[in-house]
């Protein structure tokens, strides 16, 4: 027995698939990783020459998921560069817009997307019922509140169901599950829990993907915002629109906190012991870069976090408000000291990417896409693999300050926590009180999971603050919601950048305007900062080092890998095979995709 | 006539060539046709999970994109929800995967519309560009008369529009979108 190739591979070559070539010794615990995505984009170069404030509505076109953070990326990028503040109203507006996709985003992530990872499907149809119902109260009462299901009876229908599914061969997606792997760690009745909630965030994404629409407008493609406010004068006027809006988020919220919550706290608690596992961390391993001492616990990875911050909670500008989301790094684990984010230290490297590059990494503004590819390697099993010493993905490796840093809903809690950020910390410490954990629990797979929902859960707070906000300021009088430029004198010249947060992670836009039209742009996006390869000397990503030290159960179901791919909210689509050194194929897997990039 | 609910979606990344077919087809339907109460027609772009909706609040729901069938370009498949599921997890868009996985979520629940794919084989869909190829273009009125037929089988005969707009115009209006002039 020797060391054996996992690879998770893409289903075709095509969009966005990703790759992730893992090595795994003779104890089954990967000993290194690649991740290598397949796409070619260059998307930006269909941007070059147009007019900047059209930029917003084909930069959207960009991907399906964070759709409506790139078009106001773009649009802000914009106002940045032409040096507009927009009303206090567009301001308001938009934290509502892009907050309510954080809440649809998350919600469906966790359930649809990421909830099987943890919850075995088929062993639910051996739960109790009324077991069940208890097991609900007890976890809901640890966060505090009632259980959002709580009839045994409601429980019993659920079960019916999946054990007609089962029966009838019908489970669908479930079809494709490990189910029975020993790392599943659940009870059936736990098990019965994840799969009604499951059901119920089917139908509360349904009423969140409405409040998106509220001020959107037309749905389902975002179209209210444009480059010195927004356009829906109309809705803020109407306090029914208003009171629509609210009642959404009551009901989104209230499923946050009795659902969501209690089952981050069911399966923190559950998988525990693995998250807090310090030998099975990128840091305890020999790499370059890795500290050899335990930080965090399976799935945790390379340790350095970064927020570009987003959510103004003021009317100063872009940089200089109060945020939400404060911005920072937190690197090598070290939690004691908070570095600020400088925007010209922001590269990207093509070492180890298909493109030709300068010979040195490039700052976004003079960024090129010049495609290299160099293939991948046939060996003599017949299976190609990375050439993984040369270039070996078609992202790119940004880095800051030289260093691969992970992005998204971990990166925001930890930055805005080392900050002393009051409200970050409340939120966390109350986490982390109620689930009995330590902090460090966090530096892993489950530890970015119950980030998300922590992320969630301040979110469905602070939202209804802004609308009473929105409101009390509309009733004052107030009903700006347009700054006015003079676009032939602002636009001969000049530069601007939108960093901010999408729900995945830090997405900038930068560009370059002059004579009124767009004269580069580029796009560095949350999946590049996370699924980027290697840095020119060696430095492992984000997705890489969170994989390495993982110990997998069974070889021919790497569920282990999927799971802490997944804790990220890749915008990837891929599937897995498993090959053994001698190539032959044992098991195919599909992984969700969720977005383009 | 019935009163079913219908949506008509179209899917695909405009930005990448022919990629972006079924959004110009319901584009295409929609100016050119008259849309009765019943049908929303919706150009969903890649917007996959937030259509989600979609699929739960429509008894019928046609979703019209490039597939990924080997085949002669301009050849149009006809599936439906069940048949796209049982088929091997090869999909050659992250789109088009999405849109299975979304088939396969919803499918556990019981407000689940029923569905009905449609898709064309394309010429391109790796080149970053607006437009569609010669090729696919000249296949363009053969998908849309798929999809009237398929309408026809749920019930509803579209009427056309005294003013036609043609593929062309629609493709130029997607690939130059413009911000409303704000005053």
């Amino acid at each position: 027995m020797g060391k054996k190739h996992i690879i998770v591979d893409p289903i075709t070559r095509i969009e966005g698939h990703l790759r992730i070539e893992a090595v795994i010794d003779e104890n089954n615990k990967i000993v290194d990783a690649w991740s290598s995505s397949t796409m070619f984009r260059g998307i930006e170069t269909i941007l070059k020459g147009r007019d900047p404030r059209d930029c917003g509505l084909m930069a959207m076109r960009i991907c399906g998921v964070c759709t409506g953070t790139h078009y106001q990326r773009s649009i802000e990028a914009v106002e940045d560069a032409f040096k507009i503040t927009i009303p206090k109203n567009a301001r308001i507006v938009r934290n509502l817009i892009q907050g309510s996709l954080y809440l649809h985003d998350h919600l469906v992530h966790f359930y649809h997307l990421h909830a099987l990872d943890f919850v075995d499907v088929v062993a639910a149809t051996k739960a109790d019922p009324e077991k069940t119902a208890e097991e609900a109260a007890k976890w809901a009462h640890v966060a505090g509140v009632e259980p959002y299901i709580g009839g045994a009876g409601d429980f019993k229908m659920i079960q019916d169901r999946i054990i007609k599914f089962v029966k009838e061969g019908r489970l669908g997606i479930f079809g494709n599950g490990y189910w029975g792997n020993p790392h599943y760690k659940l009870t059936p009745e736990q098990n019965l829990i994840g799969v009604a909630h499951y059901l119920k965030a089917l139908d509360i994404q349904r009423e969140l993907s409405k409040m998106h629409a509220i001020f959107g407008g037309k749905s389902p493609h975002p179209q209210s915002i444009v480059v010195g406010g927004v356009t829906c004068v109309q809705d803020i006027k109407n306090p029914a629109r208003i009171a629509l809006f609210k009642e959404l988020l009551t009901l989104g919220r209230d499923f946050v906190k009795r659902a969501y919550l209690p089952d981050i706290y069911m399966a923190g608690t559950m998988y525990a012991d693995e998250a807090t596992d310090g030998n099975a961390t990128f840091h305890a391993s020999s790499h370059k870069g890795a500290m050899g001492k335990a930080v965090g616990g399976t799935g945790g990875g390379i340790l350095s976090f970064m927020s570009y911050g987003d959510f103004r909670l003021d009317d100063t500008g872009f940089y200089k408000s109060d945020l939400l989301f404060p911005s920072g790094l937190v690197l090598d684990g070290d939690i004691s000291t908070v570095h600020e984010v400088d925007p010209n230290k922001i590269s990207e490297d093509v070492t180890h990417s298909w493109y030709k590059g300068t010979g040195a990494p490039e700052h976004p503004y003079d960024g090129t896409t010049i495609p290299e590819y160099t293939g991948l390697e046939k060996k003599e099993d017949g299976y190609a693999y990375l050439k993984t010493d040369e270039k070996y993905s078609w992202i790119k490796s940004p880095l800051y300050n030289g260093k691969k840093v992970e992005v998204g809903p971990l990166a925001r809690m930890v930055v805005g926590y080392v900050k002393g950020d009051k409200r970050i910390k409340k939120y966390v410490d109350n986490f982390l009180t109620r689930a009995n954990l330590p902090i460090t629990v966090l530096f892993s797979t489950v530890g970015r999971t119950a980030a998300r929902a922590i992320e969630t859960e301040l979110m469905s707070d602070v939202m209804m603050e802004w609308v009473d906000e929105l409101a009390a300021n509309a009733a004052s009088g107030d009903l700006s919601t347009w700054t006015e430029f003079d676009f032939d004198k602002v636009s001969v010249d000049t530069k601007g950048m939108g960093l901010a947060e999408a729900p995945r992670g830090s997405l900038g836009h930068w560009v370059k305007i002059k004579n009124g039209k767009v004269e580069n742009y580029q796009a560095v996006v949350p999946s590049t900062w996370n699924a980027g390869p290697r840095g020119p000397n060696g430095e492992v990503g984000a997705y890489e080092g969170a994989v390495i030290g993982t110990v997998v159960a069974d070889p021919e179901q790497p569920l282990e890998i999927i799971r802490t791919v997944h804790s990220f909210d890749p915008c990837i689509a891929c599937a897995v095979h498993v090959v053994d050194t001698k190539g032959k194929e044992l098991a195919t897997y599909k992984v969700d995709p969720t977005c383009a990039f | 006539m019935n009163d079913k609910k219908i949506a008509l979606i179209g899917i695909g990344n405009i930005m990448f060539h022919d990629e972006g077919l079924g959004a110009y087809l319901v584009k295409y339907i929609e100016e050119n046709f008259e849309i009765p109460p019943q049908l929303s027609v919706v150009e969903g772009g890649t917007l996959g999970f937030k259509l989600m909706t979609y699929y739960q609040e429509y008894d019928k729901i046609i979703v019209v994109g490039t597939g990924s069938h080997d085949g002669k370009v301009g050849e149009i498949h006809s599936e439906s929800a069940e048949e796209v599921m049982a088929k091997s997890p090869i999909r050659k868009t992250a789109n088009e995967v999405e849109i299975t996985m979304m088939i396969e979520i919803c499918s556990f629940h019981e407000d689940m519309g029923e569905v009905q794919l449609i898709t064309m084989v394309p010429e391109d869909i790796i080149e970053v560009k607006n437009g569609l190829t010669d090729r696919t273009l000249e296949y363009m009125p053969n998908l849309v008369d798929v999809v009237l037929n398929e309408l026809k089988r749920c019930g509803l005969t579209l009427r056309p529009k005294a003013k036609q707009v043609s593929f062309e115009e629609i493709i130029g209006v997607y690939a130059n979108p413009k911000a409303p002039v704000m005053a």
